[in-house]
């Protein structure tokens, strides 16, 4: 084992390690610094340059946030929308990208469909008279079927199953099987890879949802984290030294006192979905086709 | 394939064309009516929506403080809260989409309000103001910058004209170098340098600067109208002139170099966040800053204390300018605005509900009446106990009770203070350190002349057309200037290139608006 390298392989290894485990602290930094402060007290926050390590831990940005109930039901809706917003992605990209696969009437003309809205998309305004005229605003679907079936999503999948060998469709075929049960039985098992993949993909856009949040419903119950988190962690950024009084002014008593919070919030509202990626981790590393195809 | 992209791009330009027509449609009254319309008697219960920006987390819609709110008034009140950040976002698609609400919130009277005040969305006002005592103290200056063609289609919310974002300075680092308070741009510039050169701190380290500057030039040292980015000057055609390319904010400007040059600013300031600046102003690093007397971070305040206990912060008094006057450019007088639906307008008992809601909250209690006793203080804030406590003689409460407080739901609605000194700010702050700041900034404003700047008075579609654009070019040019790429004495090609690029045609709109409208600019 030792001798199988040379000298100054090891040594180009071992430099490699150090560096990129420097960079992989560099890329963690944030994130323990986030830990940090919002750990600190606001008064030492407040005067000090850098904090690596607080002289006292305090938890008084965490019982600040967990006090107020819109946070906690906020993650609470984020994660609800994440979920059935995923899964009804995952459904329909899939379904979609299977049919236009498969050698049906129509299948052209579908797929140009899709890669025009690839292209084209339709303003804010346009896409807001949509949501209301179909009656979902103020509803969660507002914030799931619009963008359900997401074009680029939807192609590399198309792609994914046109690699799958159609010996197996053709097999399955001859065993009696209908389209139905050849996605199901067969190219859903085998995509599991990629609809992890692009689950994920959605699951963090769905985890951000902010703005269209803010567009499509009315009632703040209603808000995902993202836009709680932005309220807290907003800043008066006017340059303008008249209206940023009013701001001030508007803002002070209104709004948690100071960034300690906000990072405490920053935090809580990345954990769940950081914890994702452990448990998708897996499916990724997998080998995409591997045995499939034998004797 | 070809053929179907010609037909697909056809479909896709009429569907874009038919969504921006309906955008531009004068917006359909409000999803939600009234249950009783025909009824006039105030038993009557009025179903009223309104749709405005918030800074705030947001509030339940099945708070305590809703609830009371709509058994006061025999109201079913649907607010709706949109986050400042994308309010501007939003509006607009609302209005586009005829989903407009009874009562519309802004933040300013901008160019999106004079356009749809065109396209006839708002309610005017005339007619009602004479009726609600608070409405009749909103002093002309005001109504000036909501009326159109002489109507009025907005309700301004208060915010004291005096007590904007002053300069301050570290009294104890002036009294420590045995210096006076600043009066002239000079005597500015010899302690700004002192400040940063003669240990002001008497730490024994070099470690501290004269003036307080963050990117943008945010906020420069304006020592009054003159120096300031108001429209206060005059070009050599007896027209007013923004500041931004006055000779009084040349002077300015080049206090600024000087000051760069001699190290008394931060070397980083053009990369610098407000909000970090802020931060080492009260952690002692800077001599000269900005705060106000009205809504200030205690805890900033009060940390200072602690590190720093012989701290001490005085807003500097307006310099002297040449044509003898001698004070700061005042707000414009309000923050935030609130207007009705002209849908309304057949609906006459709704509009009174609605402006019987804003009177009443618009309705100033005295500062030493604001305690449980007054019966309308103590229901406004849910009750003592329930949605505040009273500390010190100050009222408390955290975020964990917004929802119990009728107030909450009228956040942007304040009384109407009879005038600014009415506001007492020093005795609604707890900290003594906050309190000195607050009564001796309060005091000195007090009796310190103000600017009222015309232009916040009147609509230029040119100005909401190019100002933001223009001002971008001058600072610029201003940066380049206080960093040392470009000479001061360059001011004129500066001044140039703003005609040029449509400060010119701006400048011409907004005199000739102001000329026929016979608004000037006055000192109160």
């Amino acid at each position: 084992m030792y001798n199988q390298k040379s000298m100054s392989g090891r040594l180009a290894d071992i430099m490699n390690i150090i560096l990129l485990g420097l960079l992989a602290l560099l890329m963690l930094f944030p994130f323990y610094y986030m830990f940090t402060i919002s750990f600190t007290s606001y008064e030492e926050y407040k005067l000090s340059e850098l904090i690596f390590w607080p002289d006292r831990w305090v938890t008084d940005a965490y019982t600040y946030i967990l006090k107020s109930k819109a946070f906690i039901h906020s993650i609470g809706v984020t994660i609800y929308v994440t979920a059935v917003g995923s899964l009804v992605n995952i459904i329909l990209t899939a379904t979609m990208a299977y049919a236009i696969t498969r050698n049906i009437w129509g299948q052209k003309v579908y797929l140009f469909l899709v890669l025009f809205t690839f292209i084209f998309s339709a303003g804010m305004i346009p896409t807001y008279l949509i949501v209301k005229a179909t009656g979902l605003i103020n509803s969660y679907w507002a914030l799931i079927i619009p963008g359900a079936i997401n074009s680029f999503n939807l192609i590399v999948i198309r792609q994914f199953f046109l690699s799958i060998p159609s010996e197996l469709n053709e097999a399955a075929l001859i065993d009696g099987a209908n389209d139905l049960q050849i996605f199901t039985r067969i190219v859903a098992p085998l995509s599991k890879p990629a609809f992890a993949a692009f689950g994920l993909f959605y699951a963090v856009g769905h985890w951000n949802t902010y703005f269209d949040a803010i567009l499509y419903l009315n009632d703040p119950s209603k808000w995902t984290v993202q836009v709680i988190l932005r309220q807290i962690v907003i800043l008066n950024d006017t340059t303008n030294s008249l209206a940023s009084a009013a701001r001030d002014a508007a803002r002070s008593g209104h709004l948690p006192p100071g960034e300690t919070i906000g990072m405490a919030a920053i935090l809580l509202a990345t954990l769940p979905i950081l914890i994702l990626y452990p448990f998708l981790q897996k499916h990724f590393a997998k080998g995409v086709m591997l045995g499939s195809v034998k004797g | 394939m070809k053929k179907i992209l010609e037909i697909g791009l056809i479909v896709s330009l009429t569907a874009s064309l038919a969504a921006c027509s309906s955008g531009t449609k004068v917006p359909e009254t409000s999803a939600t009516t009234t249950d009783s319309p025909a009824s006039s008697s105030a038993a009557a219960k009025i179903t009223i929506s309104s749709i405005e920006g918030t800074w705030q987390i947001p509030l339940s819609a099945t708070g305590e403080g809703l609830k009371k709110l709509n058994e006061k008034f025999n109201v079913d009140y649907k607010p709706q809260f949109v986050p400042y950040d994308e309010y501007g976002a939003k509006l607009p698609v609302v209005m586009a989409a005829g989903d407009l609400t009874d009562i519309i919130g802004m933040e300013s009277a901008d160019a999106n309000f004079f356009k749809w005040v065109k396209q006839g969305a708002f309610l005017p006002l005339n007619e009602y103001i004479d009726k609600y005592p608070s409405l009749k103290l909103v002093p002309k200056s005001v109504w000036d910058a909501v009326t159109v063609d002489g109507k009025i289609y907005a309700i301004p919310q208060y915010f004291p004209a005096k007590y904007g974002k002053k300069p301050v300075i570290r009294q104890d680092w002036l009294d420590n170098l045995n210096l006076k308070m600043p009066t002239t741009y000079d005597e500015l510039k010899e302690v700004a340098i002192a400040f940063t050169k003669d240990d002001p701190d008497k730490n024994g380290k070099n470690d501290t600067y004269g003036i307080a500057l963050s990117k943008q030039i945010v906020y420069g040292a304006h020592m009054g109208a003159q120096w300031d980015s108001g429209w206060y000057n005059k070009n050599d055609q007896g027209q007013l002139i923004p500041g931004i390319i006055s000779e009084g904010f040349k002077e300015q400007t080049q206090l600024l170099a000087d000051l760069y040059k001699e190290g008394a600013i931060h070397k980083d300031w053009a990369v610098s966040k407000m909000t970090d600046i802020s931060k080492d102003f009260y952690a002692g690093k800077y001599g000269i800053w900005y705060e106000q007397p009205v809504g200030v971070d205690q805890v900033l305040f009060e940390s200072m204390k602690e590190q720093m206990p012989t701290a001490k912060l005085a807003v500097i008094p307006a310099f002297k300018q040449e044509d003898g006057e001698q004070g700061y450019t005042s707000l414009p007088g309000y923050y935030t605005l609130t207007m009705l639906n002209a849908k309304l307008e057949s609906d006459p008992d709704k509009i009174n509900r609605i402006l019987q809601m804003q009177d009443y909250f618009r309705t100033f209690i005295p500062v030493d009446n604001r305690n449980p006793q007054n019966p309308d203080f103590d229901w406004s804030n849910g009750g003592e106990g329930v949605g505040y406590q009273m500390v010190d003689g100050v009222m408390a409460y955290d975020a964990a009770l917004y929802d119990k407080r009728p107030s909450s739901y009228f956040s942007g609605v304040t009384g109407w203070a009879p005038n600014d000194e009415a506001n007492e700010p020093a005795k609604l702050v707890s900290s003594p350190f906050v309190k000195s700041f607050v009564n001796s900034a309060a005091e000195l404003l007090k009796n310190t002349k103000f600017y009222i700047n015309p232009v916040d008075r009147i609509h230029s579609e040119v100005l909401a057309a190019k100002e933001s654009e223009l001002n971008l070019i001058a600072q610029e040019w201003q940066t380049k200037m206080i960093v040392g790429q470009e000479p001061v004495s360059n001011w004129s090609k500066m001044v140039d290139e703003y005609m040029k690029k449509g400060g010119k045609e701006m400048i011409n709109d907004v005199n000739k608006i102001l000329d026929s409208s016979g608004i000037k600019g006055e000192w109160k």
